[in-house]
């Protein structure tokens, strides 16, 4: 017997169960005071914010992505802070070539295929094919800044389908590629919410529901390795997985 | 020098009188402190769910008394919040996502208030033990704890295990005096004046969660977090079982297990098993879940899940 559900039925409840969760969580994108005033720690670190002002809405430090990849800072003669990018130089014809050799799916290959923006930004800046632009370490290295970013509005992201978004949605720019990833975080099994437990209560406004860019980098989201914490010290003479620990008193009480 | 007159003055020589030094010492070690007085009001405190309002709130005041003595604070509040109605805590922790970088371990050690002895000599309690294993395999006997190399490693996949706050717990069980129970809203909590440190409990969990405090627990002033809970992160006592009880001072006010909001990569999922659509509901109905040594039968309330 054929079990499941028509497919139409299923995308129809799961979109319903998407709006109802998104409705019964507490806002998504909550810009507090601090986190704008934390702006100022981060000058050099989203090199585009430092010519257009909406760059980046939510100033939470990316932890995770701090924690493994501390960016590199160097200041210039005129005392100008830069950041290296997360990416690396390459040829735009390089860029373009590489669309046909990954296995990307069918949105990703029309929106990377379509390159929005590069002919427009090559005609503006006088560049031929053999100069070098950004590639991002993202998207195996097909991606560039404006497949992401509105070519039109540089204060705006836009989708793959031209819709343009606002920072504080851009949630909805990486579940146009992860799709299942954007399902789980709405329904609080992927990503963090931290402070209360309690979503439904009345307290529920104090939860924080992070954002993707909260955690991941988008310029390169791939977390590098890091120190632990202080591994538990085995007792003497014994192996880290022996029970109890020891120290001179607990000898005295254990004869 | 003859047995019979080695105690004598004039007899006692350098090695007879260290000798002498020695049996002192040890004779005061047992007795007890003379700076701790006998408390006839806290010997005589019956067992926690027995205690009528009016003798929890003088119970809870003593100890605030004695523990702002004892560490020379005026801040110890120790509050009793029972469970609260129409909540069963439960717990799932996505192993796709673990890195292993311990710093659960730390935050669960500062929120509760843990003993803090010579870090050289593993003289720490932790409640939380992060285990490296081999990807493709659950054998637990095979982990390693003491990893300290970066994280994560290429092949290897980290699995932290606390108390899984069991429904039908064998610690529960095993305890001769009561002194461990489980709450309405599933915490799995210990009486630390009611524990006669047997260490029972310790040996009956399957999950090695329970730890015990073989010596006075030590805790400085700057690491005292003096917002406490009866059954959760007041200050302990030597030979007492201790063990995680989900921050039960942070969840029955609403606030997350500290090391749920310390996880930088967001694998520790908390909330109500009884709603439907809580994160714990959500995976259990969507994610591939298991539960440590089913075999066991101990129906824990902790999940582990992979996506």
């Amino acid at each position: 017997m054929n079990r499941r559900a028509p497919t139409s039925l299923l995308s129809g409840t799961a979109l319903l169960l998407s709006v109802l969760v998104l409705t019964a969580l507490p806002s998504i994108a909550q810009v507090t005071s601090d986190r704008i005033a934390a702006l100022s720690d981060y000058h050099g670190y989203y090199p585009c914010m430092d010519c257009h002002g909406d760059q980046e809405t939510i100033f939470q430090p990316r932890i995770l992505a701090e924690e493994h990849a501390t960016p590199l800072e160097w200041t210039d003669d005129d005392g100008g802070i830069h950041a290296v990018p997360y990416g690396t130089q390459v040829t735009i014809a390089e860029l373009l070539g590489q669309t046909d050799r990954h296995d990307l799916n069918a949105v990703n290959r029309a929106r990377v295929g379509a390159r929005v923006g590069i002919a427009d930004y090559m005609a503006e800046n006088d560049l031929t094919p053999d100069d070098t632009v950004w590639a991002l370490l993202h998207g195996g290295g097909n991606l560039w800044c404006l497949d992401c970013h509105d070519a039109a509005d540089r204060d705006k992201l836009v989708r793959f389908d031209g819709q343009p978004l606002s920072f504080n949605e851009s949630h909805l720019l990486c579940g146009s590629c992860h799709g299942p990833k954007l399902l789980d975080w709405e329904r609080g099994i992927h990503g963090k919410t931290v402070g209360r437990w309690d979503l439904r209560g009345p307290e529920a406004e104090e939860a924080v529901r992070w954002q993707c860019v909260e955690c991941h980098n988008p310029h390169a989201p791939a977390f590098l390795t890091l120190e632990p914490e202080a591994a538990p010290v085995p007792r003497v003479g014994g192996s880290p997985s022996d029970h109890g620990h020891h120290d001179a008193e607990h000898e005295e009480l254990e004869h | 020098m003859s047995k019979s007159t080695r105690f004598r003055d004039e007899d006692l020589g350098r090695r007879g009188f260290l000798k002498l030094l020695g049996a002192v010492s040890a004779t005061a070690a047992v007795l007890p402190d003379p700076a701790e007085a006998f408390d006839l009001e806290e010997f005589m405190q019956k067992h926690f769910v027995e205690l009528s309002p009016e003798q929890l709130a003088k119970t809870l005041a003593r100890l605030e008394k004695q523990y702002n003595e004892k560490y020379d604070r005026d801040d110890f509040s120790v509050n009793a919040a029972p469970p609260l109605e129409g909540v069963r805590f439960a717990y799932a922790l996505n192993l796709s996502k673990c890195i292993g970088c311990r710093k659960c371990v730390g935050a669960c050690v500062e929120e509760n208030n843990q003993h803090r002895g010579d870090p050289d000599k593993g003289d720490r309690i932790e409640y939380i033990r992060v285990l490296e294993m081999e990807k493709g395999s659950l054998d637990v006997e095979k982990s390693v704890h003491d990893y300290t190399h970066e994280v994560p490693a290429e092949g290897k996949y980290y699995m932290p295990v606390q108390c899984h706050h069991c429904n039908d717990a064998p610690c529960v069980k095993a305890c001769p005096v009561e002194a461990t129970w489980q709450e309405q809203d599933g915490i799995v909590v210990v009486d630390y004046n009611w524990c006669i440190g047997c260490r029972y409990c310790a040996a009956a969990c399957p999950y090695w969660a329970r730890k015990f405090n073989w010596s006075e627990p030590r805790l400085e002033d700057e690491d005292i977090i003096p917002d406490t809970h009866y059954l959760g992160n007041r200050p302990r006592y030597k030979g007492v079982m201790e063990k995680c009880t989900f921050c039960i001072n942070r969840v029955r006010q609403g606030l997350n297990p500290a090391c749920h909001d310390i996880c930088p990569t967001g694998s520790r999922k908390f909330g109500n098993l009884l709603d439907p659509a809580g994160p714990i509901r959500q995976i259990i109905a969507e994610k591939r879940v298991f539960i440590l040594k089913e075999e066991a039968g101990t129906d824990p309330s902790f999940y582990y899940f992979f996506d």
